[in-house]
């Protein structure tokens, strides 16, 4: 099992990636030369009293997604019908946390593409958290960034313990 | 430390202790009843012998709970194991009058090896009756006969079967009640006790989980094993080192003592001694394989209640501890412990590259 990892926002909570989670995404690695890009959507939980966010499930690629290994697309209905499925099977309390999919490179950083559709999607789609969670899986390292309202990007800092 | 997380121990601790077995409760009934019918059936066979004694010469003896039940350290045995109490029966004897300690072993022995209902056994250090059901071994009670009455005031255990060789026919020094009390008194303050009795018995219920189908022989350490060990390494973590406030963190009582146990020098000695006298090695019978697989389970007992530890979720955090402790460690549910809300987000297509 892999470890979680946790990252610190800007309003000092923690946000935190299950172990799970982090397994299914290295699987996504784009290692071989030939391997193209994966995406999905991301689902978790806004804990009570501490107010900690936990991302404990993710979609991956279906049929109707086009991966290529500089591109990824992703179909907007396959996804969603798992947003809503997953919000109204626990109880309202799992939904969209915002999107990953990976790079082939060791440590990702976006590309003005990404960029664009993360502020397109603060400002057009509506979300569940104040700020739209982005996570791009490199060849050695996992990153986070968030878009807030201000359409201002930030990448998160990992806690270490 | 999260509240949630300690509350999953608070309720896991209720789930697997043994309560007191001479309080009244329905769950030890059964095995105190048993114990109060041999009680009596030693009682009767003491009357019978005394009846053709001189009354100078009349053997006296007086009993009380040992072992886990008399350190409120005993925890309930999984499916399929038997419970046990241990009962000390202190004879009013001097142990240079019995050179051959069996002799006295076979009182308690004819005493209770009169029902069909009741498998009466020779063991080295005690006598031990098996109460069986449908040919499982469902509880046993172990009688542990002492001489109480020598000449350097020390209570002596009467070891060996009558099939033993004389070498193992012996009168070993031995604190039952001293024993009791270090462990009952090794902490003043109530929740430091309270404390201290709890990670023992997580520890033992771990044990269990993590050596099942096990017995001492293969490598599973001894309950009283286990208890020496905390007794050494655990260290109170019931208040919040910088406000003084009361803060109980069960996880971090028990991380700590495991990860001392590990620091210990215990993996080169293969020694822990019984805190009294016959401050006997209790890893004596563990061979250095053993050794190794046990320190190698208690090192991913340590490397998950780390892991624990460091998880902010509650769901994820006790998922840790479950895999550890068994299933009578209950893991939150997500839904309790999230935020509910209004509606699905809305999302559309989108690129990446």
């Amino acid at each position: 099992m892999c470890k979680a990892l946790r990252f610190k926002l800007p309003n000092n909570s923690i946000l935190q990636i299950n172990g799970d989670v982090i397994k299914e995404l290295t699987t996504f690695k784009q290692i071989e030369p030939k391997s193209t890009e994966a995406g999905g959507v991301i689902l978790g939980r806004i804990l009570k009293i501490t107010n900690h966010l936990i991302i404990d499930e993710i979609t991956i690629p279906f049929q109707s997604d086009i991966r290529k290994r500089f591109y990824f697309k992703r179909n907007k209905s396959s996804h969603q019908k798992i947003v809503d499925k997953r919000w109204s099977e626990s109880d309202k309390t799992e939904n969209y946390f915002g999107e990953w999919h990976t790079h082939a490179e060791d440590n990702p950083t976006p590309s003005v593409v990404d960029k664009n559709d993360w502020k397109r999607r603060m400002k057009n789609d509506k979300l569940f958290l104040p700020f739209l969670v982005s996570i791009i899986v490199g060849r050695k390292s996992i990153v986070v960034w968030i878009t807030d309202k201000n359409e201002k990007i930030i990448k998160l800092k990992k806690i270490n313990v | 430390m999260n509240e949630q997380v300690q509350k999953s121990f608070k309720d896991f601790n209720d789930k697997i202790r043994i309560t007191d077995l001479d309080y009244e409760e329905e769950s030890n009934k059964i095995l105190r009843e048993k114990r109060d019918i041999l009680l009596k059936d030693i009682k009767s066979y003491f009357d019978k012998k005394n009846e053709d004694l001189d009354p100078k010469d009349h053997l006296k003896y007086k009993w009380f709970n040992q072992g886990s039940y008399a350190m409120y350290t005993g925890v309930k045995p999984l499916e399929d194991s038997d419970f046990d109490i241990d009962v000390a029966i202190v004879l009013n004897i001097n142990k240079d009058d019995y050179e051959n300690p069996t002799i006295v072993k076979k009182w308690i022995f004819e005493a209770l090896d009169t029902k069909v209902n009741r498998t009466v056994k020779w063991k080295k250090p005690c006598i031990t009756v098996q109460y069986t059901k449908a040919g499982e071994e469902r509880y046993h009670v172990d009688f542990a006969i002492y001489a109480g009455v020598n000449d350097d005031d020390k209570y002596y255990l009467a070891r060996g079967k009558e099939t033993s060789n004389t070498s193992e026919k012996r009168w070993d020094e031995s604190s039952p009640k001293e024993l009791k009390n270090k462990i009952n008194n090794k902490f003043d303050d109530a929740e430091e006790r309270k404390q201290f009795k709890r990670v023992i018995k997580y520890l033992k219920r771990w044990k269990e989980e993590k050596f099942k189908g096990e017995n001492s022989g293969t490598g599973k350490p001894t309950g009283i094993a286990l208890t020496a060990l905390a007794y050494s390494h655990f260290n109170p973590r019931i208040k919040d080192v910088f406000t003084n406030e009361i803060e109980i963190d069960d996880l971090d009582a028990l991380l700590y003592t495991v990860t001392q146990i590990l620091n210990s020098s215990i993996w080169s000695e293969i020694e822990v001694y019984l805190p009294v006298s016959p401050y006997n090695n209790l890893f004596s019978e563990m061979t250095l394989k053993q050794m190794e697989k046990f320190k190698e389970k208690l090192t991913t007992l340590k490397t998950k209640l780390e892991e624990a530890q460091g998880n902010i979720d509650p769901h994820e955090a006790t998922k840790l501890i479950n895999k550890v402790l068994g299933s009578d460690f209950i893991v939150i549910e997500k839904e309790a412990i999230s935020e509910r809300s209004s509606r699905p987000a809305i999302t559309s297509s989108g690129e990446s590259a």
